[in-house]
């Protein structure tokens, strides 16, 4: 794990001195972003093999590596790299290159940790470690009053859910009389009636907390805000990325804790709590993606609605869906990482506005194409892998006798498809209205990277498929 | 042989950036050489001793979820041929049509034919669902992308109105795998272990708004005239001969074939919508003046043939041969006279510049080989005792009678198809030249390329067991089956 840290945190501090280099800098910074991003993603199966933890097992550390981990930090780290490889023509300009690519390194460093906290006071610090470059991150076009805005949002927000799981954190606390996982899940175990609404409340207060990085609804409304005044490559790394990293929190509280916690039995089924909030989700980001006018803000909704899928593979578990619920889930994460993070980074090519579009067949063929793949993988259409994720999370809700809830997320898919295809049909049957623009190359290096994993993952799922359920069985 | 237009796709996409003339031939002989294999593999089924799938391949694909079991039986047997031979003509004939984006457009023709190919085969209901929305993309962009005036309109509809559709088939679909009690997806296991009773009815329920949407059955048929309006004629080809089959094919296979006791029981039900379909795809049929819509119309009222057949078939236990086997075979029939037709909607439309049957006259004068040409798709179409569409539909109103002699209204459709075919001739054809124009004929090569349209159609009349005897054996799997 120390090797992990120091991979990202070492470049991540020198990288800012590359400035003293004066002009030949930003290759050189982005190029040292890149290696240690791919040398940290060459790391994840080792330290994972080599991890003596199994999934639900914590020991007394602050950090453990486990399979839910794994999955989430390659998804953080395929995301950065996305990021930082499709942000070089667009920062070889501006003086301050060294420093965005330190604070992208930082910022995934944060994510990778807060998927592998094993103690509550561990999740706090990785957090922040988390949130607090990516406010810079959002603001970076300093001159640009929108950035600032969008920003601010973002600060407000963050601030509020830091609080929010602050105080979770200090109750839980109180009970356990320690920050462990481990000691507050046995805390909550052992907690008798009377305890009861303490137990709740600090449960709420975290979940909560980790609602609004995820962007749930109803704490979802900073996301689209902060989403459009940002660069496309930052709204790319926050809608595909660190979007993850709440979940991955939210898995180990809501699983681990409530399950060891035998929180069903407790007068609460918290199960259809999630599933109802997961539905509300799913409809409300789908609905509000369809009149949207900018590109950042409707895929912003529709990244709100796919949180909602992914809701669907928490709010099953502890039933007879668990298994295809936590596969569904780690599987949507994966993918929905690269899909939506090229939606956004296409972005760049293509201008924010959804009018803009019109006629990109012929003005910019190679990034029409990949924003289009990426799209319909979004909706779910088969043979794009889409279509294997929310498949895993239907049949989940099935198993977990809440038909109602896949008939939801079907219905939704199908309204879904409604404003992707209006997309696509802006692309590719309307004439165009604004000149031919080159495209940037290294967007379409990753719009090639991203296309190539999604058709392919979706014509053969089977060895990602198979990892996932060889390290969620690896206890 | 699934794969086989798929790679062929990507090496047409391959020529098409060296040449962009360069794809068509590569799609066209991948469209032949895909022919050739489906008569192949028909051949193993018509010389099957009795009924069931030849030619299965069974490979895990994705554990506990997904095997890619297919296999080729009687009712996609014929099908198969269909969309290769299909594909194949509608790529000849964009030859002259499609101007542009062809490195892409040719593709995408052999993507739609491997999805096709793939739902007529699978053996696995989520590997049916995904050919099934597979088969939707290319279809979009055909329309979208090389359509007429209101294309953007037609190509959404279209996409929104089958996905919707497929959205409640997939529903049916999971709830048939977790209370169904076999917690499988594979379609010979749920054949043999039939789910309870009240779940068939809810699934297939859910499985008619499906396929009905695809078929389409009215009152969910209001996408498919706007998209063969604004569609190229190619794809009108492709769309109404096989785009159309897969939902028959599905009605088949799984409302008729899986839920067979719902379907018996339900007969009625079935069949009120066929013969609401038929009726009103034939009366609205009458009352259309663009050449196009009226033939969109004719394919509306011909797929109600099917339905109408099909589930008449299996309300009778004495009925069952002719009417499945009247379906099947006109399902086969329809996709190569109403090909023709809209073939031949084109060619009015380039020699005319207009579609409209009150402005177009006197076609004998100037075009006589596709005056020809159209009237003899218009004696396949309405059903002429020189094709055998004759043979197809007299089968699905006779089947029709033996449920019951009241239902000798059913007569009546062919009767008005007759009509209207008839008076479109008399119009367009027959009619006083004026003012007179010098049209261009068509040229000898493709008034041949129509006429291979006919070939099954004339085969067929002679030797219909060539389709039926395989077919029957088919449809009297159903009968032995409770």
């Amino acid at each position: 794990m120390l090797i992990l840290i120091a991979t990202l945190a070492v470049p991540a501090v020198l990288v800012p001195m590359l400035m003293v280099l004066g002009k030949r800098h930003p290759s050189i910074a982005a190029g040292a972003t890149v290696a240690s991003l791919v040398v940290a993603l060459y790391e994840l199966p080792f330290l994972f093999w080599n991890a003596p933890t199994g999934l639900w097992y914590y020991p007394q550390g602050l950090l453990s590596f486990d399979g839910v981990s794994f999955i989430f930090s390659a998804t953080i780290l395929i995301v950065s790299l996305m990021v930082t490889v499709s942000s070089y023509g667009m920062m070889k300009e501006n003086a301050n290159s060294p420093i965005y690519y330190s604070l992208i390194l930082f910022t995934t460093l944060g994510m990778v940790l807060v998927s592998s906290s094993s103690d509550l006071l561990m999740l706090l610090v990785s957090w922040e470690l988390m949130t607090v470059p990516s406010f810079v991150l959002v603001a970076f076009r300093r001159k640009d009053t929108k950035s600032s805005e969008a920003a601010m949002k973002y600060f407000l927000a963050a601030a509020l859910s830091a609080a929010l799981i602050l105080f979770g954190i200090s109750i839980a606390y109180g009970l356990a009389g320690s920050t462990s996982f481990q000691a507050v899940a046995h805390a909550f175990a052992v907690a008798g009636p009377a305890e009861f609404p303490v137990v709740l409340l600090a449960s709420a207060l975290l979940a909560s907390g980790f609602a609004v990085k995820m962007a749930i609804a109803p704490f979802h409304f900073w996301l689209p805000d902060a989403l459009e005044g940002s660069y496309p490559q930052i709204a790319a790394l926050l809608g595909a990325g660190s979007k993850k990293a709440g979940f991955a929190a939210a898995l180990r509280i809501f699983v681990v804790l409530l399950l060891i916690a035998k929180f069903s039995t407790a007068a609460l089924n918290w199960q259809i709590a999630l599933a109802v909030v997961s539905a509300v989700t799913i409809t409300w980001g789908n609905v509000a993606a369809l009149t949207q006018k900018s590109m950042s803000r409707m895929l912003a909704y529709s990244s709100i609605a796919q949180a909602g899928y992914m809701m669907i593979g928490l709010a099953v578990q502890g039933t007879a869906g668990a298994a295809f619920g936590l596969i569904g889930l780690l599987l949507h994460v994966l993918f929905h990482g690269v899909m939506k993070g090229s939606a956004f980074i296409s972005t760049a090519n293509t201008g924010d506005s959804v009018e803009g579009l019109a006629g990109l067949y012929r003005r910019a063929p190679a990034t029409a194409l990949g924003l289009t793949i990426s799209l319909f993988a979004l909706a779910g259409l088969p043979p794009l892998n889409g279509f294997w994720s929310k498949l895993y999370l239907f049949i989940a809700a099935v198993q977990a006798s809440m038909p109602w809830l896949a008939a939801v997320a079907l219905a939704n898919s199908a309204l879904a498809l409604g404003y992707y295809s209006y997309l696509v049909k802006k692309m590719y049957f309307d004439e165009p209205t604004q000149e031919r623009r080159p495209e940037r190359p290294e967007v379409l290096a990753v719009l090639l990277f991203s296309s190539v994993f999604i058709v392919a993952t979706g014509l053969y799922p089977t060895p990602i498929i198979n990892t996932i359920v060889s390290v969620l069985s690896h206890f | 042989m699934l794969a086989l237009p798929a790679i062929g796709g990507v090496m047409a996409y391959a020529a098409g950036q060296v040449r962009p003339a360069l794809s068509r031939h590569v799609a066209l002989f991948f469209g032949v050489l895909e022919f050739f294999l489906s008569l192949w593999a028909y051949y193993f089924v018509y010389t099957a001793p009795q009924y069931g799938f030849v030619l299965q391949e069974n490979y895990p694909w994705i554990p506990s979820l997904l095997t890619y079991h297919v296999g080729l039986d009687a009712l996609g047997g014929p099908l198969v041929i269909v969309a290769s031979a299909l594909t194949t003509l509608a790529i000849y004939g964009s030859f002259g049509e499609i101007k542009e984006g062809e490195s892409f457009y040719y593709p995408l023709m052999l993507l739609f034919l491997s999805a096709t190919i793939g739902v007529f085969v699978s053996l696995n209901l989520i590997l049916f669902y995904f050919f099934w929305d597979a088969s939707l993309l290319p279809m979009f962009f055909f329309i979208g992308m090389w359509g007429g005036p209101r294309r953007k309109y037609a190509a959404t509809k279209f996409l929104l109105f089958t996905y919707g559709g497929g959205v409640a088939m997939l529903l049916g679909f999971l709830m048939l795998y977790f209370m169904g009690g076999t917690q499988s997806f594979d379609y010979m296991t749920l054949l043999n272990s039939p789910a309870p009773y009240w779940l068939q009815v809810a699934v297939s329920a859910l499985t008619f708004v499906g396929f009905g949407v695809k078929l389409p059955v009215f009152p969910f048929h209001t996408w498919l005239p706007d998209a063969h309006v604004e569609a190229p004629t190619p794809i009108s080809v492709l769309l109404a001969g096989l785009l159309l089959k897969l939902g028959g094919f599905g009605l088949l296979r799984f409302n008729l074939q899986l839920f067979h006791s719902v379907a018996a029981h339900y007969a009625w039900a079935y069949m009120a919508v066929g013969l609401a379909t038929m009726f009103y795809g034939a009366v609205v049929a009458l009352r259309q003046t663009d050449m196009k819509r009226m033939v969109a119309f004719t394919s509306i009222n011909h797929m109600g043939f099917v339905l109408f057949g099909a589930f008449a078939g299996i309300a009778v236990t004495g009925s069952i041969v002719v009417g499945v086997g009247g379906a099947v075979f006109q399902m086969f029939n329809h996709a190569f006279a109403i090909g023709l037709m809209f073939t031949l909607t084109g060619v009015v439309k380039h020699a005319f510049d207009t579609r409209d049957m009150t402005m177009v006259r006197g076609m004998r004068y100037g075009m006589p080989l596709a005056s020809v040409a159209l009237g003899l798709g218009g004696l396949a179409a309405m059903g002429a005792p020189i094709f055998s569409s004759f043979l197809s539909e007299f089968l699905v109103i006779f089947g029709g009678l033996l449920y019951s002699p009241w239902l000798w209204f059913a007569v009546l459709v062919p009767g008005i198809t007759a009509a209207y075919m008839l008076w479109m001739l008399k119009r367009v054809v027959m009619s006083r030249e004026e003012p007179p124009t010098p049209h261009r004929d068509v040229s000898r090569g493709y008034f041949l390329y129509m006429l291979l349209f006919l070939v099954p159609l004339l085969l067929l009349l002679f030797f219909p067991s060539l389709l039926l005897n395989p077919v029957s054996l088919f449809a009297r799997s159903l009968a032995g089956a409770p």
